[in-house]
């Protein structure tokens, strides 16, 4: 069934070393693992039919060696290399170099690789097969003038970004037109530090955007299967801590759209093996093209569970030449989440907390999944990812994946290093993720989450809770409320503990938009009809020799449209409204 | 103090006391006790705490020791006389509370309900404990006039200890329901108003009183809610949606005030800054380009320790406490998102407000300056502004906690002095590099300097170059290395470095002590 293929070198470590070796041991195959020092005797060294040391502390001396790699490969008789994700798992040259040395690769071929990771081909591809695109460029920007004239054609903000960036490296959003020359130096001196090139091109920036993807499965007959799409909004730093599959609350005919996008633009590159195809989604629905992922995922957990098709034991049967069982869209039954268990510290920011494991309860039961790339004892390092272990859950629908996340957090613990788990807690209660309406947004971590203190649990006297006051949320100890009954402190208490938008935000949303001093209308950039998102600059108001722009407090479409550049504007002085949207 | 909302005017016959089988015995007290920690059922609302709820969630565990509650333990309508008093702790720490029990006659103050509030806020004096509100009532009782208004133990004693307690220690406020008529002057001298949306209100005089008096058709929410208070009237601080969440906020202000005048804020563990990390950019070079100053102040602060104070009124000025290395600062900031950053007659008061807070309570002082001045125009002289500004720059100079200067990006005119110039000597004057000082911006100050020659230029190529070469003499001028040449400013930082240079520089001035002037006080030009 999967050809020649006999022995499987693991180019890779932690959890998702261990997920390939056990695919192998499911398809009859052996695997053969290498470690950096520092992982002697963790899981995936253990749990393979052989294991090789790679000398050295360091990724670059290790898993990041091309050549050390290829040749341990051939040593141990392996007749294939999974790169896993990360590390060289996108790494044209490295594909190449292990097919040179007769070894299977698996993945792509490098041509596709080239021509779908590199994101300005990426978008050349995306946008040949007509998948949705916010306005951008096709080509890097030669300077900051560019920028400008994008902005004012296709309206602000508009996002400048790294060709070769990925995880917000290189990212730089202008929300108005005069910072548009400093943010683009800073995106070009970023790009050439991180990447060692500068280009970058600019599209339309989408507020409030969600992250939606397609996981696609090709063979070399031509054939494609759609797993479906994941959402991976929950993000801290444009890296995803929480991914669930399928995307919920999406219309069926945009759903229908980012399948197809994502199959055309895998058969238009030829496009083989498992890969991702990601869109931003606008809080207005407006999907766009983002890139492509020529690797297995972190998050391909979740497509498995609702598909019940291996994605790695598909990656490895098409690596053997073998075609997919089935083909087209995969129908989905249930929900699944992946809540990613980091070795990082919440409440400072989400750095690394490196430290040796010294106890660890992995949760189970009905609907849990957990991959794990740690044991008690591990060492947790700051030289390699801080991703020590996944919960999966499955549930019939999101409710009870939910309940059952919630259930398996509860279970888990860890002990001698700081996890997520706390943010995890908190989110499955946060009305903004588990609510009806997902209002969760690729920003949301990181703009709107405040972790709760450590410790309030169940049976202890005092609950913490999260006030907001001004933009802000603060932690607070609370001794008396576990003993409070009655509806209002049932109110209070969610209010207390869960996100609670409540009246505590700032400002009134208002149909009517203002100026909001006296001063002189330099930019208008809207017109009667236009639809604007929540946060989209409407026109910008000079005074005091300083910008002020006007944003729409709530999504609509502008009407009544009572300034032009020039006019000279009072205090509150209308500038539009912003009605109900007939398309929404 | 004038009419209150007559639902409580409306008061029915005293019932007459319940047959105890010894009259006022031990049995009796025992029953009353009983009866009064039970409350009254009939008038709850669904969307408010009972009030001895209220008591538990602000105070620690078994920590309250009550006056008076058998005040009025004669009459089954009126537990404690519609008003808690007493004193209980705060994470520990001690504090007087007045709580209203909306349940009982709305509230309302009675004579026996006054002198409550009067022994505790005289206990408060005292015994320096900071005041803890929990405000709910109708106002004055107008059946018990004789007993609440006229004298000397009744709602004019109560203000009088109010005023006589500011500055003393921190009085908080939560505005939980209504606090009508004369009673509206409760939060008014507190340093704090939390309220609760839909229920809080304040008001001289209900819509229906005002209707009759002047005519005028309004609502209880447009003339006095909590959104109205907060956002535009200033006679608020924050809105909450629930009462758990106003009494979390009270407990949190709290922990950031000393007990008294006598005593330093409590420092606490430091935590980092959260982001940590200072994008370029995120103070734009560009003077003109708008930015959120709350993504500055998250850079220098301890993570999640930022209590914004009147977060939603005068927002061109951000005011708020913090914590800095662990230690509780006071932020008073420009906003440049908010209509030009420029300071306004509401955002000079609440300036001078929170300036005033801060050194009553030994909490130093960090200006963040980027202000393109004070506003200009007919509108906002006839407002007074001159007058307003000068509010503003008298607190500032009269504030003796150590105050530390940043100028941001720009310091122009007379709003460069209000944020706390080198003159009003600031511990320090710190610059970042995109920092320009200036009576006025360099185009600006040119066109004033050579108006008539620019006017005499009728060549517009000529004139373009003429005020080209003027606007760069200018800014030659305002150059930063220049501020620091001639000793303007005691250094220029690098914006990563703020946060650790602002800390060594807080901990080196933890010594200070206030310098006493030979006068009674200033005549502030209010």
């Amino acid at each position: 069934m999967t050809g020649a293929l006999g022995t499987v070198f693991v180019a890779n470590r932690g959890e998702i070393a261990v997920r390939v070796v056990r695919a192998c041991r499911d398809l009859g195959l052996r695997s053969v693992t290498c470690y950096a020092d520092p992982d002697a005797g963790s899981p995936h060294t253990v749990l393979a039919d052989a294991s090789v040391r790679l000398p050295g502390d360091t990724a670059a001396e290790t898993y990041l060696a091309a050549d050390a790699l290829v040749r341990t490969a051939l040593a141990a008789g392996a007749d294939a290399v999974h790169p896993g994700y990360g590390f060289l798992a996108e790494d044209a040259g490295f594909a190449e170099r292990v097919r040179a040395a007769g070894l299977v690769w698996v993945g792509p071929s490098p041509d596709a690789m080239r021509a779908l990771g590199d994101k300005v081909s990426a978008r050349a591809v995306a946008r040949a097969v007509g998948a949705p695109m916010a306005a951008g460029t096709d080509r890097p920007v030669t300077g900051p003038g560019e920028v400008e004239a994008f902005a004012d054609e296709h309206g602000l903000p508009v996002a400048v970004k790294a060709a070769r960036g990925g995880g917000g490296r290189g990212l730089r959003v202008a929300w108005t037109r005069a910072e548009i020359p400093d943010l683009y130096a800073s995106a070009v001196r970023e790009a050439e530090q991180a990447f060692g090139a500068g280009e970058c091109f600019v599209e339309r920036y989408l507020p409030r955007a969600r992250h939606v993807e397609v996981q696609v499965l090709a063979d070399d007959a031509g054939g494609v299967l759609v797993l479906g799409t994941r959402d991976c909004s929950v993000q801290r730093r444009h890296q995803k801590l929480v991914e669930e599959a399928p995307a919920p609350g999406l219309p069926d005919a945009l759903r229908t759209v980012l399948h197809d996008s994502a199959v055309a633009i895998c058969r238009h590159a030829g496009y083989t093996g498992a890969g991702t195809v990601e869109f931003l989604v606008g809080a207005d629905g407006t999907a766009s093209f983002l890139e492509v992922n020529t690797r297995v995922q972190v998050e391909h957990p979740v497509s498995e569970e609702v598909t019940g098709i291996d994605v790695v034991v598909e990656q490895l049967r098409i690596a053997g030449g073998a075609r997919l069982p089935v083909t087209g869209v995969h129908p989905v039954a249930g929900h699944a989440v992946e809540l990613r268990i980091n070795a990082e510290d919440p409440s400072r920011g989400f750095v690394p907390s490196p430290g040796t494991v010294a106890r660890l309860r992995l949760p189970g039961g009905p609907g849990v999944r957990v991959e794990c790339g740690v044991a008690e004892g591990s060492s947790v390092g700051l030289g390699f990812d801080s991703l020590i272990a996944k919960v999966v859950v499955w549930g019939r629908d999101r409710d009870q994946a939910l309940a059952r996340a919630r259930r398996a957090v509860a279970e888990t613990e860890v002990e001698g290093v700081r996890t997520v788990l706390p943010v995890h807690r908190d989110l499955l209660r946060d009305d903004a993720f588990t609510g009806p309406e997902l209002r969760v947004h690729t920003r949301w971590l990181e703009e709107e989450y405040v972790p709760a203190p450590d410790g309030p649990d169940v049976g202890r006297r005092a609950t913490a809770g999260v006030v907001r006051v001004g933009r802000r949320r603060l932690a607070v100890p609370l001794p008396g409320m576990p003993s409070i009954t009655g509806p209002a402190a049932d109110a209070a208490r969610e209010a207390l503990t869960g996100a609670g938008d409540g009246a505590g935000g700032a400002g009134i949303p208002h149909d009517l938009l203002v100026s909001p001093i006296q001063g002189s209308v330099v930019r208008v950039l809207v017109e009667d009809g236009r639809h604007v998102g929540v946060g989209e600059v409407v026109a910008v108001v000079e005074a005091m020799k300083m910008e002020n722009p006007v944003r729409a407090g709530v999504a609509g479409v502008v009407a009544d449209l009572a300034v032009a550049v020039g006019d000279s504007v009072a205090q509150d002085a209308p500038i539009c409204r912003l009605v109900a949207d007939p398309a929404a | 103090m004038t009419a209150a909302e007559s639902d409580t005017a409306a008061m029915p016959e005293p019932v007459a006391p319940a047959a105890p089988t010894a009259p006022g015995g031990r049995e009796a007290v025992r029953a009353a006790t009983a009866s009064v920690l039970t409350g009254l059922d009939a008038g709850r609302w669904p969307s408010k705490l009972p009030v001895r709820d209220r008591l538990a969630l602000l105070l620690d565990e078994d920590s309250w020791i009550e006056d008076g509650l058998l005040a009025n333990a004669g009459r089954d309508d009126l537990p404690a006389d519609g008003v808690l008093t007493g004193v209980g702790r705060v994470e520990g720490r001690r504090v007087a509370v007045i709580a209203h029990d909306y349940t009982v006659k709305a509230g309302s103050w009675g004579e026996l309900g006054c002198e409550k509030q009067v022994r505790i806020l005289e206990r408060a004096y005292r015994d320096l404990l900071p005041v803890v509100y929990l405000v709910d009532s109708a106002g004055g009782r107008l059946n018990d006039q004789m007993g609440f208004f006229p004298g000397r133990r009744g709602a004019s004693r109560i203000f009088h200890l109010q005023v006589r307690l500011s500055g003393r220690v921190p009085q908080i406020c939560c505005l939980l329901g209504p606090s009508a008529a004369g009673g509206a002057y409760m939060p008014a001298f507190t340093d704090w108003v939390g309220m609760v949306e839909g229920n809080a209100s304040m008001y001289l005089a209900s819509p229906r009183i005002a209707e009759k008096v002047t005519g005028e058709v309004t609502t209880l929410e447009e003339m006095g809610g909590a959104r109205m208070h907060a956002e535009v009237s200033g006679c608020g601080d924050e809105v909450f949606g629930t009462d758990g969440e106003a009494i979390a906020a009270a407990r949190l202000l709290l922990g950031y005030l000393p007990g008294s005048y006598r005593e330093r804020p409590a420092a606490v563990a430091a935590s980092a800054p959260e982001p940590a990390a200072w994008p370029d950019g995120l103070v734009p070079e560009d003077p003109n380009a708008s930015y959120d100053v709350l993504d500055v102040i998250d850079r220098i602060v301890d993570g999640g320790s930022f209590f914004e104070v009147k977060p939603r009124w005068a927002t061109e000025m951000v005011t708020g406490l913090a914590r800095l290395d662990g230690e509780v600062v006071g932020i008073v900031a420009n906003q440049p998102s908010v209509r030009s950053g420029a300071i306004f007659v509401d955002s000079a008061d609440k300036a001078a407000r929170f300036i005033t807070l801060c050194d009553a309570f030994n909490v130093p002082l960090v200006f963040l300056q980027d202000v393109p001045g004070f506003m200009v125009g007919a509108a906002v002289e006839r407002q007074g502004i001159i007058r307003h500004g000068a509010k503003m720059v008298t607190a500032m100079a009269s504030a003796e906690v150590p105050r530390f200067t940043v100028v941001l990006r720009k310091a122009y005119a007379a709003g460069y002095y209000a944020m706390c110039a080198p003159g009003f000597e600031p511990r320090a004057t710190l610059a970042l590099p995109t920092a320009t000082i200036g009576t006025m911006s360099p185009e600006a100050s040119v066109n004033a300097m050579y108006a008539n020659r620019i006017a005499g230029l009728t060549d517009a190529a000529e004139r373009a170059d003429f005020v080209a070469r003027r606007v760069a003499e200018q800014e030659a001028e305002m150059n930063l290395l220049r501020m620091g040449a001639d000793l303007v400013v005691d250094a220029v930082v690098e914006p990563g470095d703020l946060r650790a240079e602002l800390i060594r520089r807080l901990a080196d001035a933890a010594g200070w002590e206030r310098t006493r002037d030979h006068r009674h006080h200033s005549v502030s030009p209010v």
